[in-house]
């Protein structure tokens, strides 16, 4: 005879519908017990693992300062689809916005539906809003976001690397003052740019001056009213800057000119992310490409294989990026702009 | 999913029968079984309830005919409104998935297999299928609304922007502050809306020009850069400049923009530029753009509801609702 909740109540001790409520993820059933309870209909062979059909994306949204303007996220979108189509899953578009009331209900929903896997663009998770994820009981894999104590399956950008690559080639241009353009949203990808660039400064002997790290907003027309504000007080200025994305970069740049500074014969800049638009600034922007549908298909292959293989052990899977060499660097060796050397 | 006898005797361990009594309010079962049913039954009803809902869904159909899509830009006009159709069903309980086709089979694949699969409805994002594959989405039978397309016997809905109003009131305004001499940058895609926009543009021109204005159409490319040469080898081969150009989307303002740069030729005071579509920030134009701005949201917004309508009065007649695009006066259009 197939199992039954008359069963489990009776090797638990708990009522029917406690059961019930425990195997629906129902409010009011206390941890422990809706563990043991799940323990036991798994044992006796009444839930079985759903069998998944569908992938989730979601995209988490905090203020929208990151995601709101940048194109990155449809290009993981074209990714994921894609690959999703490849391997025959259905893929769900969904989003999380923290400021909705309901925020926590959505996301209890989302982490506890088994029947489909769930990807989520963490980018503008901070370390505050991620705790409620770690009790995911789906299949669960953390896009552009990493914690340190290996709660998630991560797909995210190589951004240390990527940020020490770029501050690395300031240096063989010759650059011995190099700022940083900070984003003052600090989300993940960020801080580990932090530590790419200051990794390359310590590697080169040089010493990271705080008087050369600018605080921008992470939206174009701020970051440029912040460079504004602080070009306007005469700082003294480093030859180069790394920025922390292209938005900031291009805000910067954009007040570095109003203000008669020349790019890159005065300040050179390098950004992140190769926006749309980098290659026809003036003068193109150096900076990173990440391969986001790459990264979007990527996830999804790695969320199939969990699927499929029902693999336990997590992983962190880093994206390497591209250096894309324009012409906002200036080479001090010999004068020139790195691009037509 | 209907509850049924045999699965609640199952699970409380009694018999169908004994269901059957409660249920129906017959004698012959004890009281305590008998509360014990109903309130299963009652459980089991919220969760079937909240679980139907859940499992209702929505399809959305993007037709990528075009490298257009390869475009990181266009993408994320794109996905700016279908996070935003997302977003409205999601708040309805409703799931929204997804899928790209390309070429009339795999249209007639997608619509034949939502037929019989359960899905609620069908958003088809349809600006670039070709106009002869339109009259596949009549052999779709469920609801269905199509946005930046329209077939004139279809017999589904349609959401489009008012792209004849946007061309019009352009013109209009371009008029107004005296510019005689108006030069129209295209690009060289074959979509829906560039093909209502150039349309428009003629209609305009034939039926509504005051006397003594000149127009001139020409097409430039698909890219910024390539616009911009290809422009700048125009305006040099004309005996004068014209007054002003109409830019058919942000690509061309940008193309058209970059030109004008190089060519040492200043916006409004030599030449006004109005677009459509508004430019991103990050493209850093020197000049604030006098543009008509795509009601992504709003649009978002009367696809899903005219989806619902259908979803819930089957058998309405087909309508085409056209959001007109908000016009955004910069500094670029000299007075």
């Amino acid at each position: 005879m197939k199992a039954n909740i008359k069963q489990i109540s009776e090797i638990t001790g708990f009522s029917a519908a406690t059961i019930s409520n425990a195997l629906n993820h129902k409010k009011g059933v206390n941890a422990q017990t809706a563990a043991k309870i799940l323990q036991v209909a798994k044992e006796l062979g009444y839930i079985s693992e759903t069998r998944i059909t569908k992938i989730k994306f979601v995209i988490y949204k905090r203020n929208g300062l990151i995601i709101d303007d940048t194109p990155f996220f449809s290009l993981l979108i074209d990714g994921i689809e894609k690959e999703c189509r490849e391997s025959g899953f259905e893929i769900v578009l969904g989003h999380l916005n923290r400021n909705d009331a309901d925020y926590e209900q959505q996301v209890k929903r989302l982490i506890h539906d088994r029947s489909a896997a769930v990807i989520l663009l963490g980018t503008e998770l901070l370390e505050e809003d991620v705790e409620i994820y770690k009790d995911a009981s789906c299949l669960f894999l953390m896009l552009d976001y990493w914690c340190w104590d290996m709660s998630f399956n991560g797909v995210l950008i190589n951004n240390a690397d990527s940020a020490r690559m770029a501050v690395d080639y300031l240096i063989k241009k010759g650059h011995k003052e190099i700022g940083y353009l900070r984003g003052d949203f600090r989300i993940k990808a960020f801080r580990s740019r932090e530590a790419g660039y200051g990794i390359a400064l310590k590697k080169a002997g040089l010493p990271a001056k705080r008087e050369y790290v600018f605080n921008l907003s992470t939206t174009l027309n701020g970051a440029r009213q912040d460079m504004f504000a602080y070009l306007e007080k005469n700082p003294v200025l480093p030859t180069a800057f790394f920025a922390d994305n292209d938005m900031i970069a291009l805000g910067a740049m954009k007040a570095f000119r109003e203000m008669g500074y020349r790019i890159p014969e005065d300040i050179s800049i390098i950004g992140f992310d190769d926006l749309p638009f980098s290659e026809i600034a003036s003068p193109p922007l150096t900076t990173i490409r990440v391969p986001n549908q790459e990264m979007g298909a990527l996830a999804v292959k790695h969320i199939v294989k969990m699927i499929k293989e029902n693999n336990q052990i997590k992983t962190k899977t880093q994206v390497c990026t591209n250096f894309i060499e324009r012409e906002s660097v200036r080479d001090l060796q010999n004068g020139e702009v790195g691009y037509e050397n | 999913m209907k509850i049924k006898a045999r699965q609640i005797a199952h699970d409380l361990g009694v018999s169908t029968a004994t269901v059957s009594l409660a249920v129906n309010d017959k004698p012959g079962v004890n009281e305590a079984t008998k509360r014990k049913i109903l309130d299963y039954i009652e459980q089991l009803e919220r969760e079937y309830g909240a679980k139907e809902q859940k499992d209702k869904f929505v399809k959305m159909l993007l037709y990528v005919g075009t490298n257009r899509y390869k475009e990181s830009m266009e993408q994320k006009f794109i996905s700016d409104t279908f996070v935003e159709i997302s977003a409205l069903l999601q708040k309805k309980g409703i799931e929204l998935r997804m899928y790209s086709v390309n070429g009339s089979d795999e249209v007639l694949k997608a619509l034949r297999e939502s037929c019989d699969d359960g899905t609620s409805g069908v958003i088809f994002l349809a600006d670039d299928l070709p106009e002869k594959d339109l009259e596949l989405l009549n052999d779709c039978y469920l609801p269905l609304v199509v946005c930046d397309n329209m077939l004139h016997d279809g017999h589904w809905d349609a959401v489009n922007m008012h792209n004849q109003r946007a061309i019009y009131s352009g013109m209009r305004h371009l008029e107004k502050c005296g510019c005689k001499d108006i030069l129209y940058v295209q690009n060289s895609e074959d979509i829906y809306n560039f093909r209502e926009r150039r349309k428009s543009f003629r209609r305009y021109a034939n039926e509504e020009m005051k006397e003594g204005i000149t127009v001139q159409m020409i097409e430039a490319g698909n890219e910024a850069v390539l616009i911009s040469h290809h422009l700048i080898g125009c305006l040099k081969e004309r005996s004068k400049f014209p007054d002003a150009i109409f830019a058919e989307n942000f690509t061309v303002t940008v193309g058209v923009v970059r030109a004008l740069e190089n060519l040492k030729v200043k916006i409004p005071e030599d030449i006004s530029v109005v677009g459509i579509d508004e430019v991103p920030e990050m493209a850093l134009l020197p000049v604030e753009l006098t543009c008509f701005s795509p009601p992504h949201a709003s649009r978002a917004a009367h696809v899903v509801k005219r989806l619902f309508d259908k979803m819930e009065f089957k058998g309405t007649n087909a309508v085409e609702v056209l959001v007109g695009m908000e016009f955004v006066k910069g500094e670029s259009v000299k007075w």
